[in-house]
């Protein structure tokens, strides 16, 4: 049987089809098509009437549970029938045309703030979904659409995945226009841009891209609208998608976009001259492009003292490295290379593995398969639930591992503590990598010792150093060598001092901070002596 | 076409010449010249600078790199066969590194490892980081050039706190034979020499070539010389300079000594990772600037089968270079300093002559027509 996708009877293709059809002027015909049209949904509304004087003859369509139902009845309905029949009665020698009222209706009448022309199904179905509101009218070829939306939505919470100590607690939600507020409550520039576009042939997902005008380079902004806008896809869901449908090098492991919830996060990328992709749906906001040593930046370095920051970061490269290679050392030191492990710490490792029946690489590679799955076990399971088996998998199972002689109490401290320090990893998708690779380390290591983790560093950094997103090398800073830029990425530098932008190819404006001359020691005096 | 930045130039140009001379240099001038062989990198500054000056005033006569310059200078039948031997050489210099790197790998970290995997997995990255390109390469060589100096830093300060015997050192500047003496300038000018591979790659510098080959070279000169110096001055301070030719390995021997309070030990291993690193570097800069000139001698388009066909190619010469770990120090101070000379200092001594000598004639038929005139 061909599976193989027919776009000849696909139902993007009949929607297509509506696409260019135009609204018929008689009510019922246009009632006929749409109900035909949206058959089989039962949450799709009509609600016909007539009103004014002879009466003329209306009916709103709307989605049940995506519309303020009250807004309809006390702003549109009650609207109506009241302005329209004081309108009717001054212009009683004239009977208007049904076009005119709808410009009546549009420009006198009703009161609410979103009010628009629409002129083809569509459309119709398109703004509906949306949770508008069209207003249709008898022997009128086009109907209104009246903004209603209304739905249930999770309120603005705090950050789940990006909690901080110091900052602003907000995250995004799964309302794109609740999401670019947040945006535009931070940036109030003019410069701050948000364009949208629509994206999915049977979703029709509401995509938001935005920048700073005079910040990001021009030629970014283009690249990224272009490759938005050459998706053609059946339905965007989250924001995951598109980092797979734009991107350059689709088939890479490395994140080449930061997902983040943080509003402050995406606002401080934006002033660095980056783009941010947020999508109707998801709490999840794009920000590219990104390189990999941006990884090592929490959101919350920038709040705090530069000092202890830049501490902070040093400490999450360290944590980093020990995750990524802790284990893969471990099992090569105790298989090829006892004579770099002091004599006495040997003696301690050898007594606490006596007993244990696998050699150290598959002791390492049972271990760590056991974490990943009581990680992933937390994660899944219900919020009561996930600490729990936590606790079991961490203590009781690995103790009486221990105690079973399965495994020795040595690698379960290497293991327990590369994990620890994985957590420290501020980016949940560098957390991934750094996961996948820890694995690949581990095989070298149990293959060829420490020569088999300098082949896989090497392989490692020769792939990541080819790779760029957007034009901006993935180990930039570090490779290609910036020596402006790589403080930034060591530490954290003192706003004082930050004076310039992280520089990309094309950006126009690159200052930062003006710093202002510090008052000299005369001028100092003269003002206490002035007090 | 992305190019190389002049930062790039410089750790591509160390990591060229630096790794391999760390082990070729320690028995090759301590054989000669003793306590005295860490003298001869600081030496040799000066005849290292004649010589870049050199290879920049062919360079200079018409902008362009080799294999054109060989073209341009000795006519096109000799050129297109100059290029050809100097892409023998660049991929017989490859199998040499990739020799060396088995002979460490075989006698201190994997011993019964069989030699086709050592091999396979170091031309196998070094295939893959020449697919990825020179720009690919050139940032790499920024990490490792990075990750190869502070570790030399690190061991050698460690070696000359742990174990320095200034009487190894004793007594300074003296019997320092004449013979013995033209060895060790000819077999380090040799290693300095193989910076000229870098004018292969010139089409791909940014911005003032000239400038930016001049600059990065006069900078790897003092690197080159002040790591090798130091290398050799530790050496012969923490071992005797009677016993470092006679060992397999004497760098590593003395790295053994390095530790860290007693409790971090026996850290060669973690020297010759890095090390391999910036061996993987020299061997790709060699075998990318060969696959170049193949492909500018031939006009050939695409580089795929010339790469894999030169792998095998350098991998069956460096099996052949020797049976024995004897042999392959005979390599080491008999004929490649020889090969070296001839390739890096002798061919381009002919052709700066030669371009001398074809300058300094229209100015003297010139300056005959003129005073005819008078």
């Amino acid at each position: 049987m061909d599976h193989s996708y027919n776009n000849k009877f696909s139902p993007e293709t009949v929607a297509d089809k509506h696409k260019s059809v135009l609204l018929s002027p008689e009510l019922k015909k246009n009632q006929e098509v749409l109900t035909q049209r949206l058959a089989g949904c039962f949450d799709f509304m009509q609600r016909e009437f007539s009103f004014g004087s002879p009466p003329v003859k209306a009916s709103i369509i709307f989605f049940e549970g995506l519309v303020d139902k009250r807004q309809i009845e006390n702003s549109l309905i009650k609207s109506i029938f009241i302005n329209c029949n004081i309108f009717f009665r001054k212009e009683q020698n004239s009977e208007p045309s049904h076009a005119d009222l709808l410009d009546t209706l549009k420009n006198k009448v009703l009161t609410l703030a979103e009010v628009k022309t629409v002129d083809n199904y569509e459309d119709i179905i398109l703004q509906i979904s949306s949770g508008d509101t069209v207003l249709l009218l008898d022997n009128c070829a086009s109907g209104l659409v009246i903004g209603t939306r209304s739905w249930a939505a999770r309120a603005i919470s705090m950050s789940e995945n990006e909690t901080t100590v110091f900052g602003p607690k907000e995250s995004f939600t799964e309302t794109l226009i609740s999401n670019t507020a947040m945006l535009r409550r931070r940036l109030k520039s003019s410069s701050f841009k948000m364009e949208r576009l629509t994206i999915g042939r049977i979703s029709q997902t509401s995509v938001c891209f935005c920048y700073i005008e005079n910040i990001a380079p021009p030629a970014l902004v283009a690249n990224v609208k272009e490759r938005l806008s050459q998706i053609d896809i059946d339905a965007i869901l989250d924001t995951g998608y598109l980092e797979e449908l734009i991107t350059e090098e689709p088939y890479s492991i490395f994140s080449q976009a930061m997902h983040t919830e943080r509003p402050d996060r995406v606002c401080g990328n934006l002033l660095e001259g980056k783009v941010g992709i947020m999508i109707d749906g998801s709490p999840m906001v794009l920000v590219l492009p990104v390189t990999f040593p941006q990884f090592a930046n929490a959101p919350d370095d920038y709040y705090i003292n530069y000092i202890p920051a830049t501490l902070l970061r040093f400490l999450r490269i360290a944590a980093f490295a020990v995750s990524l290679l802790m284990t893969a050392v471990f099992v090569s030191l105790l298989t090829y290379h006892h004579e770099m492990i002091p004599t006495p710490l040997l003696l301690t490792i050898i007594s606490a593995r006596q007993g244990v029946p696998f050699p150290a690489f598959v002791e390492a590679l049972l271990l760590e398969t056991t974490f990943e799955l009581l990680r992933e076990a937390g994660l899944r399971l219900p919020n009561a639930i996930g600490p729990a088996v936590s606790i079991v998998g961490a203590l009781i199972i690995g103790e009486a591992a221990v105690q079973a002689g399965l495994v020795s109490t040595p690698m379960v401290v290497v293991i327990a503590f590369s994990g620890i320090a994985s957590f420290v990893i501020p980016n949940y998708n560098a957390g991934i990598i750094t996961r996948i690779m820890r694995f690949v380390f581990l095989i070298a290591a149990g293959l060829l010792g420490l020569f088999g983790i300098m082949i896989t560093f090497i392989l490692l950094i020769t792939r990541m150093a080819s790779v760029s997103f957007f034009g901006i090398p993935y180990l930039s800073p570090v490779a290609p060598f910036n020596n402006k830029q790589i403080f930034d990425i060591l530490t954290r530098r003192p706003w004082f001092s930050n004076t310039l932008r992280p520089w990309q190819e094309g950006m126009k404006n690159q200052k930062r901070y003006e710093p202002k001359p510090a008052p000299s020691s005369k001028d100092k005096k003269g003002a206490s002596n002035e007090s | 076409m992305e190019k190389i930045s002049s930062f790039q130039l410089k750790c591509l140009i160390a990591l060229l010449i630096i790794p391999a001379a760390f082990f070729e240099e320690g028995p090759l001038l301590t054989a000669v010249l003793k306590n005295n062989a860490w003298l001869v990198p600081i030496g040799i500054i000066l005849p290292g600078w004649l010589l870049f000056k050199m290879y920049l005033y062919i360079f200079r006569q018409n902008n362009i790199s080799f294999p054109e310059a060989f073209n341009e200078h000795l006519g096109r039948f000799w050129g297109k066969i100059i290029t050809i031997f100097y892409i023998f050489y660049f991929l017989v210099l490859c199998s040499y590194i990739l020799r060396i790197y088995f002979e460490f790998m075989k006698i201190n970290l994997l011993l019964t490892t069989p030699i086709s995997v050592l091999f396979f997995l170091m031309l196998f990255i070094g295939f893959y980081a020449l697919k990825k390109g020179i720009n690919n390469i050139a940032r790499l060589s920024v990490i490792i050039f990075a990750l190869t100096i502070f570790l030399n830093i690190f061991l050698i300060s460690n070696c000359i706190i742990n174990g320095f015997k200034w009487d190894n050192l004793q007594p300074i500047l003296s019997d320092i034979p004449f013979k013995a003496s033209l060895i060790a300038f000819f077999g380090l000018i040799g290693v300095l020499g193989k910076a000229m591979t870098v004018f292969t790659l010139a089409d791909f510098v940014a911005g003032d070539k000239e400038k930016t080959i001049k600059s990065s070279l006069s900078t790897v000169l003092i690197i080159f010389s002040l790591v090798i110096s130091s290398t050799l001055l530790s050496l012969c301070a923490t071992l005797h300079p009677s016993i470092i030719p006679s060992l397999s390995s004497a760098v590593l021997t003395m790295v053994r000594t390095a530790h860290i309070s007693y409790f971090i030990q026996n850290i060669d291993i973690l020297f010759i990772s890095v090390w391999i690193c910036g061996i993987y570097i020299t061997l790709t800069i060699f075998w990318f600037s060969a696959s170049i000139l193949t492909q500018k001698a031939f006009s050939l388009r695409d580089n795929r089968f010339f790469l894999a066909s030169s792998g095998i190619f350098i991998a069956l010469v460096s099996a052949s270079l020797s049976s024995t770990s004897l042999g392959l120090f005979v390599w080491t101070t008999k004929f490649m300093p020889f090969l070296n000379n001839c390739f890096f200092v002798f061919i381009p001594l002919f052709i700066f002559i030669k371009s001398l000598i074809k300058n300094y004639l229209p100015n003297k038929h010139n300056n005959e027509s003129l005073s005819i005139k008078k």
